[in-house]
């Protein structure tokens, strides 16, 4: 049986990428897994003072996100699940693909300005996940 | 009576020796000890720059007839005599000569970095007791001269400006270069050739102010140890369930939260926790959460204005220039007050297309995850952090009447919340942002450094000039340029830097003895960073989560909404200014 990942902010641009990802399920009755990545980076240059659990915070807002794409799903009649992971996208995507054994990986395309990756690289990215994983990846 | 010539002459006789003694007399009276031999003089003097802030080590020596003279010190013998940290010499020069012989006496003070000076000295100038005499100088302004080092301190200063401004590097690693190199220019050139010597290590140890780094500190536990309890996130999701039925409620309570935690609490770090909670809220009600989150962030720097503990800034101008909280919240609080009503019309203008439209029902799965989000996670950690952060509010108050500097009173808070809470104690030293400290205890040095080369002092006098001594045109222009520099640049090394400037203004204009100048340069700093989302902390963390949650913001987007709220609260802040303090005076 299919099993496609969908790695998922929120936003606009992410809400046509879980769309895309909830059709492929349909079309090919597969299971569908939502995955967000938390990384705080950003604050990496930032000397203000960093006394809270920022990963938790975020990691909240993420467990959020996903419930939202999980109704999005049911909506449309897919029962998805969802995972959330901490560090960098690239790298947990990999993981992830090796952990639940995941047939199809959908990753969307750059959509105005909502997109962490310009086309290019995100081309290249694609190309080198399949590379790594042996598992399709379509950006949609 | 006609006098025989006889008894003329012996008259005038009489006379002239009478005259003669009369003379002598005077003369010994004076002091004027021509024929006086002398074994010592005592030179005493000050030597000041144009600002008149005293100079340490300038060097002070004596010339007599082109002859270099040699002076006692410490009972050796030494070619010249330094100023000590007042700018204070008393030099001893030993001699055996005739006071009348002490012709072309020439006192030469020199310093690198400044231009030397140079001063005839006449024996009539001398006053003497037995057989030493002293020499009074009064005090000795030098002018600057722009050197090599403070062309090196001044680039290095920028350089490190733009680093951190344009997140190149970690803020703490710039400070760090930016130190790291004065103390190399300093040691490896300034060693043999004193053009370069920007400043040593001990005296850049001195410029550190350390009541805001332990101010900080004290603070920083206090937010650790609050954060852990949920309070902030149950505050936001309560406002969710109280203003439900009004999308621009919800906003206006959030923003009036973020607005007063951030007065008294660290505003990253309230912007760090009301974020994610804020973003979930608004897509709770289905609308955009920059709708919600921005004005947050504007009312995170406004807040955050209003007191000695709010904002970094505030901090550096009131441990630099002694200003206390009570002081600080009397002057700052009005001008807070009425950007956050400036805010709340505009936010409600500009964004009233999203507050308008109606409420879609909200998934009971959203709101389950919401509150799930949302729970106080330890009561009694909340009770008892409460209570300790309202006593130390209190301490903050009254701090004054007891002479307690501000970071005595954080430390009492801190350290009584940790004896309470008895936390892991390890675990709470990590949540200590070390870095920040550190940048803040490198930055002080990187500005001592930049002082030390005059290039405070040289901004002070064109500052000056531009203003031309008019107090409302250099409040204005403080304002003004402040908020400027702090929409595009890093806001914390500015203050660090100008704030010696306003010092130096506010002693050379008239007028400027109410602090006036000061809230021009804590306002300025504080709204001027709304305008962009570069232009502070909390602007530059929330657009981050933000963007974590999809919703990346570009720098036009920001600005559209910063732009017109930070004008907006400036115009009405600087009215208020001119009619608090120059106007009418109240």
């Amino acid at each position: 049986m299919e099993k496609i990942l969908c790695a998922t902010r929120g936003g606009d641009a992410s809400f046509l990428t879980q769309d895309k990802a909830i059709q492929l399920a349909l079309e090919r009755g597969g299971q569908l897994v939502f995955l967000y990545v938390v990384d705080t980076h950003f604050l990496d240059k930032t000397s203000e003072p960093i006394v809270v659990d920022v990963e938790g915070e975020i990691s909240k807002l993420g467990e959020f996100l996903l419930v939202m794409a999980q109704e999005r799903a049911q909506k449309q009649g897919v029962e998805a699940t969802t995972i959330l992971r901490e560090g960098q996208v690239r790298d947990e995507l990999a993981l992830v693909i090796a952990e639940e054994d995941i047939t199809l990986v959908v990753i969307g395309k750059p959509a105005g300005n909502s997109s962490v990756f310009e086309l290019s690289a995100l081309e290249s990215f694609a190309a080198e996940l399949e590379q790594e994983t042996n598992v399709k990846t379509v950006l949609v | 009576m006609r006098i025989r010539p006889t008894r003329r002459a012996i008259f005038f006789l009489i006379l002239c020796f009478v005259l003669l003694i009369g003379l002598g007399l005077n003369d010994a009276a004076a002091g004027n000890t021509s024929q006086q031999f002398i074994n010592q003089i005592t030179i005493l003097g000050s030597v000041i720059n144009s600002q008149g802030m005293p100079i340490e080590n300038a060097e002070m020596r004596v010339v007599i007839d082109k002859t270099p003279q040699q002076f006692i010190v410490n009972n050796e013998k030494s070619d010249s005599v330094c100023t000590d940290a007042s700018g204070i010499f008393i030099a001893d020069l030993n001699l055996d000569e005739e006071i009348s012989g002490l012709t072309n006496l020439t006192i030469r003070v020199a310093k690198s970095g400044y231009k030397t000076r140079q001063i005839r000295v006449d024996s009539e100038q001398f006053t003497c007791e037995a057989d030493t005499c002293y020499i009074r100088i009064g005090r000795l302004t030098l002018q600057r001269v722009l050197n090599q080092a403070f062309f090196l301190a001044a680039g290095i200063f920028i350089v490190v400006f733009g680093l951190i401004s344009f997140n190149v590097l970690h803020e703490t690693i710039a400070t760090f270069l930016g130190i790291v190199t004065m103390f190399g220019v300093t040691y490896f050139i300034g060693g043999s050739n004193s053009d370069y010597w920007i400043i040593g290590f001990h005296k850049a140890i001195q410029y550190i102010d350390f009541n805001v780094v332990f101010l900080l500190l004290g603070m920083m536990i206090f937010m650790a140890i609050m954060s852990q309890t949920g309070v902030f996130q149950w505050l936001a999701f309560q406002t969710f369930k109280i203003g439900r039925g009004s999308t621009f409620m919800v906003a206006l309570i959030l923003i009036l939260i973020t607005g007063l935690t951030s007065s008294v609490l660290n505003d990253t770090t309230v912007m760090l926790l009301m974020t994610p909670i804020s973003i979930q809220i608004a897509l709770a009600l289905n609308i955009r959460p920059e709708a919600i989150v921005i004005p947050e962030i504007l009312a995170s720097n406004i807040g955050g204005a209003a007191t000695l503990i709010g904002t970094p800034p505030n901090t550096i101008i009131g441990s630099y220039v002694g200003i206390g909280f009570t002081e600080m919240l009397v002057n700052m609080l009005p001008i807070s007050i009425l950007s956050m009503v400036v805010l709340v019309f505009m936010t409600r203008w500009l964004y009233k297309d999203h507050y308008n439209q109606e409420n879609q029902v909200t998934s009971e799965a959203l709101v389950a995850q919401l509150e799930k989000s949302s729970k106080i996670t330890n009561r009694p950690l909340l009770v008892k952090s409460l209570l300790l952060f309202t006593v130390t509010l209190i301490l903050f108050f009254i701090e004054d009447y007891f002479h307690i500097p501000p970071a005595v009173v954080a430390l009492i808070g801190a350290t009584a919340l940790l004896l309470w809470v008895q936390p892991n104690i390890r675990e709470m030293l990590r949540e200590v942002d070390w870095t920040t400290l550190v940048f803040f205890m490198t930055l002080f040095m990187m500005v001592g450094g930049i002082q030390e080369v005059g290039v405070i002092q040289w901004i002070a006098e064109i500052v000056q000039q531009v203003a031309g001594g008019n107090l409302l045109l250099a409040t204005v222009l403080i304002i003004w340029v402040s908020a400027a520099a702090s929409a595009i640049v890093a806001n914390i090394p500015f203050t660090a830097a100008i704030i010696p400037v306003t010092v130096f203004l506010t002693t050379q204009i008239p007028g400027a003895d109410n602090n006036i100048l000061y809230w021009a340069l804590a306002l300025g700093a504080g709204l001027g960073g709304n305008a962009t989302y570069i232009g502070s902390a909390p602007n530059i963390v929330a657009v981050g989560i933000l963007d974590r949650a999809g919703y990346r913001l570009k720098f036009a987007d920001f600005s559209r909404i910063g732009v017109p709220i930070t004008v907006g609260t400036l115009l009405i802040s600087t009215i208020w200014i001119l009619v608090r303090y120059i106007w009418v005076g109240f």
